[in-house]
């Protein structure tokens, strides 16, 4: 038997009878309100061609990354598959700044993988200990954690970039990860909100039974946050993939595949080889596609339950 | 807590495979190892390969690794600061004079005083004393030292199609008029005028059997990233209108002994006259040499009038150039232009190697013309420049007559000698060792291995043409079994630069080096703040927002604004960077 | 499970989360007869508690000393001094500060790059998240093929810049998309990519792709509110439109407080767009964010870029702490 919902933003589209494109289409349009189709059909025919101008870009590079330079230069426009795969095939091998895209690829991983373990630690520990504990300069930390993002202060990347330099952290991975690894922002919000949502009664049972502070950390508030650390650690990778700025100034040695792709991109210059780039590109997509796709129902529903809240 | 232990293990694994091959990345380097790394661009990699293979034949025992970068210029200023495993830096633009006083730079007087053949050093192998004395700079303590070895010297004029160039001739001939060309580049500015007028008059498609396939126009250039390389035909001009030396004297601010080098001693006061356009660098003589007591040598009279030569042939003639212009990145003008799609493009000696896909696909010709003589331009009283046959002319423009009795590295045009000049592209081009090179002495060695006459030739020959900073036969680059293998490109290249007086814009003037005058540059730039506005004069828009005070982008107002505006307004803030 | 909690409920609700230990009721022990001595008693379990708390943030808080409070002491600093090659770091004074005044004055290219940045927080604000907030709103209104369209909104978001910038360059040159259109009504497609018309590229750009990107927060926070609540408003007969602009944003407005402000924040956070698409650097399109990357590791430039920063945050922080504090004032917070 069907389950019924009543919120009627989550109102089922229709008989289940008709075709999908029916009930996707006409059906949603009538569940929505039949008076209100005007307005729908309006704010459709917007969605189609925002989408359209959204999806149109990505097939043109995706239907390039298929031909050879010379057919790519005669037209742009074309379908046609003149190189198959070969420019992927090549594009593994192809080298920028003495790397390979594999290369770039596994130093991508390494870089977000560590990037994101980092963060996730530093966030939980900072965000759980403010939620469920009252303790001596709490009040200041969170109200200079607020101000710290409320208040925009820029042009401190020549200061960083000091630090770094000083403390031997430049082209290093750890001083990259020690900049990943902030403890307070925007996931530490999202995840102290999170945090207070849990009730205390789990702890109160483990105390009783003797668990210690640390122990219930672990097993208990951990384990039952795992939804809301999974949305910020795929939305955390997803972040660190697209990273430009930090693998530029201070992982020059291992450039990592957002780095790299811009370097090829610039390479196009002196090696003119357009669909290589393009085949790059989408190397460089696909991974990330790929996260969004499959959590993408965790982050969605993360995000309303423990995150800034109307 | 089966799937738990499965989760880490395989979590585990792929850390320590990531990490694994990352570390695969960052090889160890060996004893008897030299590394080099190069800028990988338009000189390709085969000249550094070869060289390493035969460096390595000639040393036993040695290896030598070499790393190509289309963007080490990003790189080295990491690299010398932090160190490197590289020994050996082959870079363009570098700015290397920032790396000596904090001594991450090697100090190469031991090299520049070695014995490379009897009684010949290698400081006496280099081209000129202009080349030797812009490797030098002065240390902490204000004395000069060698601290890099000029990698090339560049050459660059005005590329040209020359299938294109054989179907123009081919439309004259059914035309029953005479087959102009001839494959011959035009020789002075009316010529070059004529022969735009004739690939326009042609009207031919690209591909002849294929209507739709667009008209070849006389002109293609990048206008979105590479606007700047008619600065080669600018400078050109300028440098037959006034000189080499009043380019010596432009690019140190008129702070120049009589040999118009740089006077340190009174580089803390740079003459912003030399931007003035109302006045002439030089003052001719009637039979339009140079008077030399006369001249001042400071002002930008004479780049005025090379930029309205310019503006008149490009910016005047919208349709002379390509409609994707303003569009175009680097590589899709060389397709065009290899393509056939445009009879010239402005251009340096490396396009040729860079455009080689596209010359391959497309089996067309290409050559270099030296930049066309400014000989007898008539213009008018606004300084436009009019047709050859005009009797209104009001002003007539020419080169600089050579002294007479002087032959050599002269040009003969419609009766007259003049001077020949060829501005130097790829100056910045530096090679360096770091001071954090654990593989100098062997540096050093291949730095002498490169310079021998054999070498040196290998390297122009498997560059596609470009000359290395060294006195040696680089014409003969291409001769095997007595047979010149050259082609039309790489030839023209080594007639303009035999037969022509070098000049560059390089300097070490704290003024250019220090101050906002340089823009985004890494070299010097004739263009205060780096701007350049040659698509924004062949667009023909109104002046944008952040040049507030400019009319137009034509000759007068456009340099008129730049002196007044630019350098003039902000001289004193110039002058407090220094 | 208890709801989630807001920001501003966090000084309120202390209590609520707290060991029953911290919360049992003081009971009066008798005093004992003897000569009153203050006596340390150490508490074990205190003691363990305070040092997990201790191990517990001692990193975070050390990042965060280091990384925020020390660099933007030293950023500060910084703005006070230059550097020589020879004499290494020395103190200037008010240099620096007198410096950009001048360049203010004198070039427009840098009243440009003031500019520039300002008009992207406009379009931010302005452009984009009012988009995002009505793409969100009909999303969960359950349009036709919203799952779809709310992974296609979203993608720029997820994909590298650089990627975006070679489809969207591509598309609007000359031989683009753009070009197809034009050549289909035979007129000249315009040149986007250089001066005058870059600069309007660059806010096309960031519209296009960035109307997505607080899509998923939107649509999340907009589903929470109560369907009786809008049940209710629909049987008083309040239209779509009307339920959006009364009900719903009133019932999310600390929400879009937040992102309204982070939007307003776009006057720094436009760096890489101008660049990757141009591939050079012009100043027609240059942005404060743009100048200070350019010049961060620049010998000369990076003091520069610390005081432009410096004096950037001193003019916008002011405005947009007001901004704030106006809008929370704006509608009352509403617990659900």
């Amino acid at each position: 038997m069907e389950k019924k919902i009543s919120d009627p933003l989550m109102r089922p589209v229709g008989n289940k009878s008709k075709s999908w494109l029916y009930r996707h289409t006409v059906g949603a349009a009538k569940s929505a309100g039949a008076g209100k189709s005007a307005l729908f059909t309006v704010v459709f025919i917007a969605f189609v061609i925002y989408a359209l101008l959204l999806i149109i870009p990505f097939a043109w590079i995706l239907i390039n990354s298929f031909k050879d330079p010379i057919d790519f230069g005669k037209n742009k426009w074309s379908i046609s598959f003149s190189a198959g795969f070969q420019n992927y095939i090549e594009a593994f091998n192809y080298k920028v700044k003495n790397t390979s895209v594999l290369q770039m690829y596994l130093n991508s991983l390494l870089v977000v993988g560590g990037g994101v373990v980092v963060t996730l630690v530093s966030c939980t520990l900072a965000s759980y200990t403010m939620a469920k504990y009252k303790f001596r300069g709490r009040g200041i930390i969170y109200n200079v954690v607020i101000v710290s993002m409320m208040v925009p202060i820029v042009g401190t990347l020549p200061a960083q970039y000091r630090l770094m330099q000083n403390l031997g952290l430049v082209d290093n991975i750890i001083g990259v990860w020690f900049l990943y690894s902030g403890g307070f922002g925007f996931n530490f919000l999202f995840l102290y909100s999170y945090f207070k949502s849990i009730s205390w009664t789990y702890a109160e049972a483990a105390m009783i039974d003797g668990a210690s502070d640390f122990r219930i950390f672990i097993q208990i508030m951990v384990p039952m946050a795992k939804p809301a650390l999974t949305a910020v650690g795929v939305l955390t990778f997803m972040g660190l993939w697209c990273d430009y700025q930090t693998p530029y100034f201070y992982l020059n040695s291992m450039p990592t595949i957002a780095l790299g792709l811009k370097d090829m991109s610039d390479q196009l210059a002196y090696n003119p080889n357009y669909p290589l780039v393009l085949a790059t590109a989408v190397m460089a997509t696909i991974p990330i596609l790929v996260l969004f796709c499959v959590f993408q129902k965790t982050i969605m529903n993360n995000m309303t339950v423990g995150g800034l809240k109307g | 807590m089966k799937k738990k232990v499965t989760a880490i293990a395989l979590a585990a694994a792929m850390c320590a495979a990531s990490m694994g091959f990352a570390a695969c990345g960052g090889a160890k380097k060996g004893e008897n190892e030299l590394w080099i790394t190069y800028f990988k661009g338009g000189y390709g990699s085969e000249w550094v390969e070869t060289l390493a293979r035969k460096f390595e034949e000639e040393n036993e025992g040695v290896t030598v690794r070499t790393d190509g970068d289309t963007q080490l210029i990003d790189a080295v200023p990491n690299m010398m600061k932090n160190g490197t495993n590289y020994d050996l830096i082959f870079c363009h633009d570098v700015t290397w004079e920032d790396f000596v006083a904090d001594g991450s730079i090697y100090c190469l007087d031991d090299l520049y005083n070695t014995e490379v053949s009897s009684g010949v050093k290698f400081a006496d192998r280099i081209w000129d004393e202009d080349v030797l004395a812009s490797a030098r700079y002065p240390d902490r303590n204000g004395e000069y030292h060698y601290y890099k070895v000029p990698w090339t010297i560049g050459t660059a004029g005005i590329a040209y199609n020359l299938t294109v160039m054989d179907r123009i001739d081919n439309y004259l001939a059914k035309k029953g008029e005479t087959r102009r060309w001839n494959r011959t580049a035009p020789v002075d500015y009316y010529d070059l005028l004529q022969y735009c007028e004739d690939v326009v008059a042609a009207n031919l498609n690209v591909d002849p059997d294929e209507p739709t396939s667009g008209k070849i126009t006389p002109f293609t250039w990048s206008g979105v990233s590479e606007e700047w390389q008619w600065d080669y035909v600018l400078f050109d001009w300028w440098g037959q209108l006034a000189g080499p030396e009043t380019m010596n004297s432009f690019k140190n601010f008129g702070n120049i002994d009589k040999n118009f080098n740089l006077d340190v001693s009174r580089q803390n006061n740079p003459d912003k006259e030399v931007y003035n356009p109302e006045k002439f660098a030089v003052v001719r003589n009637e039979d339009g040499t140079v008077n030399k007591e006369a001249s001042t040598y400071v002002g930008w009279g004479e780049f005025k009038q090379a930029y309205q030569l310019w503006y008149d042939l490009v910016a005047a003639n919208k349709s002379w150039s390509s409609n994707k212009v303003s569009n175009m990145s680097k590589f899709e003008n060389e397709q065009a232009f290899a393509g056939g799609y445009a009879a010239m493009t402005p251009a340096a000696c490396w396009i040729e190697y860079e455009s080689k896909i596209y010359l391959d696909a497309s089996q067309q010709e290409v050559s270099i013309m030296p930049t066309p003589i400014i000989s007898n331009v008539k213009m008018d009283a606004n300084g436009n420049v009019l047709p050859k046959d005009a009797t209104n002319a009001v002003k007539t423009l020419d080169a600089i007559h050579a002294d007479a009795g002087v032959t050599e590295k002269t040009i003969q045009v419609n009766g007259n000698t003049y001077n020949r000049v060829s501005f130097t592209s790829s100056f910045g081009d530096s090679v360096m060792i770091p001071s954090a090179s654990s593989g100098k002495d062997l540096a050093v060695k291949f730095l002498l291995f490169m310079q021998k006459e054999e070498n040196a030739k290998l390297f122009t020959k498997l560059s596609g043409g470009t000359v290395l900073p060294y006195k040696y036969e680089y014409w003969n680059s291409f001769v095997e079994n007595g047979v010149d293998k050259a082609s039309a490109w790489q030839k023209s290249i080594f007639e303009i630069d035999r037969n022509s007086t070098k000049f560059n814009n390089y300097t070490q003037h704290p003024m250019m080096r220090k101050t906002d005058l340089r823009g985004s540059a890494r070299m010097t730039t004739i263009w205060p703040t780096n701007s350049y506005f040659y698509i924004k004069a062949w667009q023909g828009n109104a002046p944008t927002a952040a040049e507030s005070g400019l009319v137009s982008y034509k000759p007068d107002d456009l340099v008129k604004y730049l002196y007044n505006n630019v350098v003039s307004a902000r001289w004193e803030t110039y002058k407090n960077d220094l | 499970m208890q709801d989630a909690i807001t920001l501003d409920e966090v000084e309120t609700a202390d209590n609520e989360n707290l060991s029953s230990e911290d919360v049992l009721p003081e009971v009066e022990q008798p005093q004992p007869k003897k000569k009153k001595r203050r006596r340390f008693r150490f508490n074990k379990r205190k003691f363990k508690r305070g040092l997990f708390i201790f191990l517990m943030l001692a990193y975070p808080v050390f990042q965060f000393l280091v990384m925020w409070v020390f660099v933007n002491f030293d950023s500060i600093l910084m703005t006070f001094q230059k550097y020589d090659t020879i004499e290494g770091w020395k103190y200037v004074g008010f240099a620096n500060y007198a410096n950009w005044f001048e360049k203010f004055k004198l070039d427009p290219a840098y009243k440009i790059m003031f500019v520039n940045s300002a008009l992207h927080s406009v379009v931010g604000m302005f452009i984009i998240f009012p988009l995002c907030l009505v793409f969100s709103y009909f999303l969960c209104r359950k349009i036709p093929c919203s799952g779809f369209f709310r992974i296609i909104f979203y993608l720029p978001s997820i994909i590298p810049l650089v990627v975006l910038c070679l489809g969207f360059t591509n598309m609007i040159k000359v031989d683009g998309l753009l070009g197809k259109l034009y050549e289909g009504f035979n007129a000249e497609a315009p040149s986007l990519l250089v001066p005058p018309k870059v600069r309007w590229t660059v806010y096309a750009f960031t519209t296009w792709a960035g109307i997505g990107g607080n899509l998923l927060l939107l649509s999340g926070t907009i589903k929470r509110v109560p369907s009786e609540v809008l049940e209710s408003a629909r049987l008083d007969g309040v239209g779509t439109m009307g339920e959006l602009f009364r009900i719903v944003i009133p019932m999310v407005w600390p929400t879009l407080v937040t992102l309204f402000i982070m939007s307003m924040m776009g006057i720094f956070s436009v760096v890489f767009q101008p660049l990757f698409l141009t591939d050079k650097l012009m100043d027609e399109t240059m942005t404060i964010g743009l100048w200070i990357f350019n010049k961060a590791t620049d010998n000369s430039g990076n003091v520069q870029a610390a005081t432009l920063g410096i004096m950037s945050t001193i003019v916008v922080a002011p405005i947009i702490l007001l901004t704030r504090w106006g809008l929370d004032k704006a509608f009352a917070n509403i617990n659900y």
